[in-house]
Formats: C-alpha cells, sequence, structure tokens
C-alpha cells in the first residue's frame, strides 16, 4: 500500500488531497474539469515540488512527449536498458518500429511508445493522465488491456467515466482540488456522494468474465448477454434499459435480479432510481411509471434488462 | 493596410543608401583580377581569424550555454539584472570593452598581475577579446529557445530517472538544437567581425592578434586593393551565415 499527501497551491488553486493505492490496485481518478487531476497526477509523479509517491514512478502525460530526436528503441531505453526496452516495445506491438523517429509515427503509435517508455521503468507507480484521449477504439483496448495487465499500482486520470469504470478497481473523485468520494464503482452507483458523482455513473457498468453469454461479475452477479465472448470484458446498461417490478417477473429468460431501492432522485424530467442487492444497478424512470410502483426507499424490487439492450466490451 | 507610397519610397532610399551603394562601391572596386594574389598576401590574418573566431565560438558555448540555463530556468532574485548585465557587451562600445578586459586581465590588471602568463598581445587575449563581445549573441539566442521550450520534456526525462545534467545534454540541448546552431552561426560572425575589443586588448601584432577587420584597416592606407579583396571576404562570410540562419529559420517555421 502507498500513501502520498498531495498538498499543492498554484495560482489560487489549493489541491489537498490524500490518496492511497494498493500495491496492485487500479485507481481512476476522476472529476470535472478544473478539479485538479492533472495536477494531482505530476504531484504524485513529484513534478510539483514534492517527492513522487514511490521511487519509481512511470509517468505518462496526455501528451506523448516522445523524444524527437532518438528513434523509438532510444526513447524507451531512456529510463532502463535496451534488452527490457526492446521487450516492452514488442509488448505494446511496436516491435516493428523500433527504428522509427516519433515524427514517423501515428498518434496512436505514439501513444503505445510513450506508455511502453513508462512501463520499461519497471515502475511500482504507473501515472497515466487521460491515456485514452484521441485514441481509436483499437488503441484505446489495447492500452485499457496494458494497463490493467501490468503489474504494480496503476493511477488513470480521467475525465471520461465509462474509461475510468471500465479500468478501475476503485475511483476517486476529485471536485475543487478534495476527494470527494473515493470507493469502488459499485459504491458510486449505489451512494453517489455528489450531483457530479451521481451524473458521473449515470451508465451502470459491470466487469467480469465471460462464459457463454453469461458475464460473472466480480462482485458476484451474473448478466445475460446477447453475444458470447470469451475471457474478461465488460458490460454496459443504460438507465433507460433497466425495467423495475415489485416481484420477480414469471417464467421471464430475462435477466432479473432482487434489490432493495436506496434513493431516488429527480434527473431533470425523469426519475433516477438507485438499487442495491443481487446488483448494484441505476435506474431511470418517468415519474409516472415510479408513481405506480410506489418506489421509496427501502422498497424491495427487481431489476430487469434484455440481453439486447446490454452493450458488449471484451479486453 | 497596406504602407502609403512615401513609406515606400522613403524605405527603398534607406535601402539604397545604407546598403546598395555601400556594397555596390566595394563590389565595383574590387581587384576582381587579381583577387587570389592579393588574398595570399592577407593569408596569416585569414587563418588566424578563423581560428580566433571558432575558439571564441568554443568557448561562449562552454560558458554561454551554462549561463543561458540559469538565466532561463534560474530562480533566484536579481536574474533580470544578470540577464541585463550578460548582454551589455552587445551595446557596449567595444573600445570601452577592450579597455575594460585590459584593466582586470592585462599585465597591471586587477587578476593580470597575478597571471603566470600574459594575455594581453596574444593570439589567446584577441579570443578572449572576441569572445567578450559574441558571446550575448549566443545567451541570447539559446535562453530564448530554453524559455519558449515545452518543459514537459525534461519533466518526462525526470520522472524517467534522468537528472539535471543528463536531461539537460541528452533532451534539451538536442531538441533546442536549431537554435543552438543559429546562436553558433551569429557569434562566429560576430566574432569574425570584431575589431574595437581585439584591437584594444590584443593589439595588431601580424600573425599573432592581426585579425581580418585589423587587416583590412590597416591595409587601407597602403594597399587599398588588398582591404577590398579582405572585405569582400567578410561580406560573403556574412552573406553565408544569413543564409544559414534563414533556412534554418526558414525550416523552423515549416515545421
Amino acid at each position: 500500500m502507498l500513501e502520498s499527501d498531495i498538498h499543492v497551491s498554484l495560482d489560487g488553486f489549493t489541491l489537498n488531497a490524500s490518496l492511497r493505492v494498493g500495491d496492485d490496485e487500479i485507481v481512476a481518478v476522476v472529476g470535472p474539469n478544473g478539479a485538479g487531476k492533472t495536477t494531482l497526477l505530476r504531484a504524485l509523479a513529484g513534478l510539483e515540488g514534492g517527492a513522487p509517491i514511490a521511487d519509481r514512478v512511470g509517468y505518462v502525460p496526455q501528451d506523448d512527449y516522445l523524444f524527437s530526436n532518438m528513434d523509438v528503441l532510444r526513447n524507451v531505453a531512456f529510463g532502463s536498458d535496451r534488452a527490457t526496452a526492446s521487450r516492452f516495445i514488442e509488448l505494446v506491438g511496436m516491435g516493428l518500429y523500433s527504428g522509427r523517429k516519433p515524427s514517423e509515427l501515428s498518434g496512436g503509435q505514439r501513444k503505445r511508445v510513450a506508455i511502453a517508455r513508462a512501463l520499461a521503468r519497471e515502475p511500482k507507480v504507473l501515472l497515466l493522465d487521460e491515456p485514452f484521449e484521441g485514441l481509436d477504439i483499437a488503441t484505446k483496448r489495447d492500452v485499457r488491456t496494458y494497463v490493467r495487465e501490468c503489474s504494480g499500482a496503476r493511477i488513470v486520470v480521467s475525465h471520461h467515466p465509462v474509461d475510468a469504470l471500465a479500468l478501475a478497481d476503485r475511483v476517486v473523485v476529485l471536485e475543487e482540488g478534495r476527494v470527494a468520494q473515493d470507493g469502488t464503482p459499485d459504491e458510486l452507483i449505489v451512494h453517489p456522494r455528489s450531483r457530479y458523482v451521481a451524473d458521473l455513473v449515470g451508465t451502470n457498468l459491470y466487469r467480469g468474465t465471460f462464459a457463454g453469454n453469461v458475464l460473472h461479475t466480480d462482485a458476484g452477479a451474473e448478466i445475460v448477454t446477447s453475444r458470447a465472448p470469451t475471457g474478461n470484458g465488460f458490460v454496459t446498461i443504460h438507465p433507460h434499459a433497466v425495467a423495475l417490478f415489485p416481484e420477480r417477473p414469471a417464467g421471464s429468460p430475462r435477466n432479473g435480479w432482487a434489490g432493495r431501492v436506496v434513493a431516488v432522485e429527480s434527473a431533470g424530467d425523469i426519475l433516477r432510481v438507485r438499487i442495491d442487492g443481487e446488483i448494484a444497478i441505476v435506474a431511470e424512470l418517468t415519474p409516472a411509471a415510479t408513481n405506480e410502483l410506489a418506489l421509496a426507499p427501502g422498497s424491495s424490487v427487481y431489476a430487469s434488462v434484455k440481453a439486447t439492450e446490454i452493450g458488449v466490451e471484451t479486453d | 493596410m497596406k504602407p502609403p507610397r512615401i513609406a515606400v519610397a522613403i524605405a527603398v532610399l534607406g535601402l539604397v543608401l545604407f546598403l546598395v551603394l555601400p556594397l555596390a562601391g566595394l563590389v565595383a572596386r574590387a581587384p576582381w583580377g587579381h583577387l587570389l594574389g592579393q588574398l595570399s598576401g592577407v593569408r596569416s590574418a585569414l587563418v588566424l581569424s578563423l581560428v580566433c573566431s571558432t575558439a571564441a565560438t568554443a568557448l561562449a558555448f562552454v560558458f554561454g550555454v551554462p549561463l543561458a540555463w540559469v538565466l532561463a530556468r534560474g530562480s533566484f532574485r536579481g536574474r533580470r539584472l544578470l540577464r541585463a548585465l550578460a548582454t551589455l557587451p552587445l551595446v557596449l562600445p567595444p573600445v570601452v570593452g577592450g579597455v575594460a578586459l585590459l584593466f582586470a586581465f592585462g599585465r597591471r590588471g586587477i587578476i593580470g598581475a597575478h597571471l603566470p602568463f600574459r594575455l594581453t598581445f596574444t593570439t589567446p587575449g584577441a579570443i578572449f577579446a572576441e569572445t567578450f563581445v559574441a558571446m550575448p549573441f549566443l545567451v541570447l539566442t539559446v535562453e530564448a529557445a530554453l524559455r519558449s521550450l515545452d518543459r514537459g520534456y525534461e519533466e518526462v526525462a525526470s520522472t524517467l530517472g534522468a537528472g539535471p545534467l543528463r536531461t539537460f545534454a541528452r533532451v534539451t540541448l538536442p531538441l533546442i538544437g536549431p537554435s543552438l546552431a543559429s546562436g553558433a552561426a551569429l557569434t562566429w560572425a560576430r566574432a569574425l567581425g570584431e575589431f574595437g575589443a581585439t584591437i584594444t586588448f590584443a593589439g595588431n601584432i601580424a600573425g599573432k592578434t592581426q585579425t581580418l577587420p585589423l587587416a583590412v584597416y590597416l591595409a587601407l592606407e597602403t594597399d587599398p586593393d588588398a582591404a577590398l579583396a579582405l572585405s569582400l571576404v567578410l561580406l560573403a562570410v556574412s552573406i553565408a551565415v544569413l543564409v544559414i540562419i534563414g533556412s534554418r529559420t526558414i525550416l523552423d517555421a515549416r515545421k
């Protein structure tokens, strides 16, 4: 477990945050623009005057900052040695480009090299600032895989909730230079502690392992999907797609989970119902439907989703 | 808005008076027929000039790059004052510079009196005087480049475990390579043309301290054709330096 207390004052902005990360944990730092996410990451990297969170960190800023005078191999070997560098260049699929200069690479390729350069440090903590920004879908998926599969602690800053939730074991929400909430994705779904968090987790997202057309989530629930991929991945369920019933729908082949209403809150002209139980899930209903079901905190409900309404992503 | 005709007319007149006519005079009266012969007579001055200005550029590099680094990135009181001082030789009359050097490093100077060797009236003295005058060109160019360089590169290098010196040598300097080159070219050209400080501090000794500009001045009294030939050489060098810097700038602008 690594811990860091960050205090940074910059041009009238103050960042006061305590951050801890398990030795093999992935933490996503999310928050609105100007919340101090990048400053927090820079401080953890030792770039804001203080010491870095660990003696060996791998820092991947949002811009790749590849050294333009060096080829790919020498960029990656800058913080390690050539053998280690070659290994990580292969890992990110850039083996054929070892001798190329950064100016000869595409944006996605440059990001791969920047990640390889940080990984080649074999860091205790890998720090990534908006690693998915501006990447195509294939590169995005690969980057997610590199981050999930490398060892050590990983801290990812993102303003894109799906990217963050798809990756993280734990989410730290930063607002106005302070930690507004710190919890697992499920905890955030059920108990958002601020409007921002509530909106942030507007999409239900579950990580797990696919077996046939069932995703076994890390939290122990089962979700039936319309596709049958294999391996690890995640599914997304839009709150619109969640139907609520007072009793388990009889004979239905669809997903159905028993739970209790934790909160009912208004979000514009719809109501957002947070449910915890066999699964932590958010549903969005019209006020009429909510009245019909007489939903209030504490009432038991069954949440149901058609398999065809579930988005499937594999690693 | 286009400049009015009157402004264009004045600009053209200025160009003709202060650039075209002097250069035309030089080219028109040049002893084209026996140019090479004239130049062979002053070969020692030519060689000495090349040696001195190259050595001065190297010295300016050794001291100027760290100075530019400190000016661009240091955080200490009096940095602005230090920058003003570092650029003083740009505006100081070179003769005054020569006098100052004389009373610092001359035989009766505050430092020179204790030196085991003599700097005045020697080739190293000429190099010293040229460095004094030309170094600000390097310092200013490199400092500006350092200040406009995105700090992200150096920051990433530091997170990769590189100390400040390794980062500077392997990352920063290559990134500002074009500015280093044009700074060096400017410095070299300024050193090549140096007259006032050199003649005051190092004297005008043929083969030892008599560089091209000094030789031109001397030859004008005795052998105007030689002076013309030498002037042409200096003109050609100046244009070459401008072309080098210009192409660099154009390449940078196209990136």
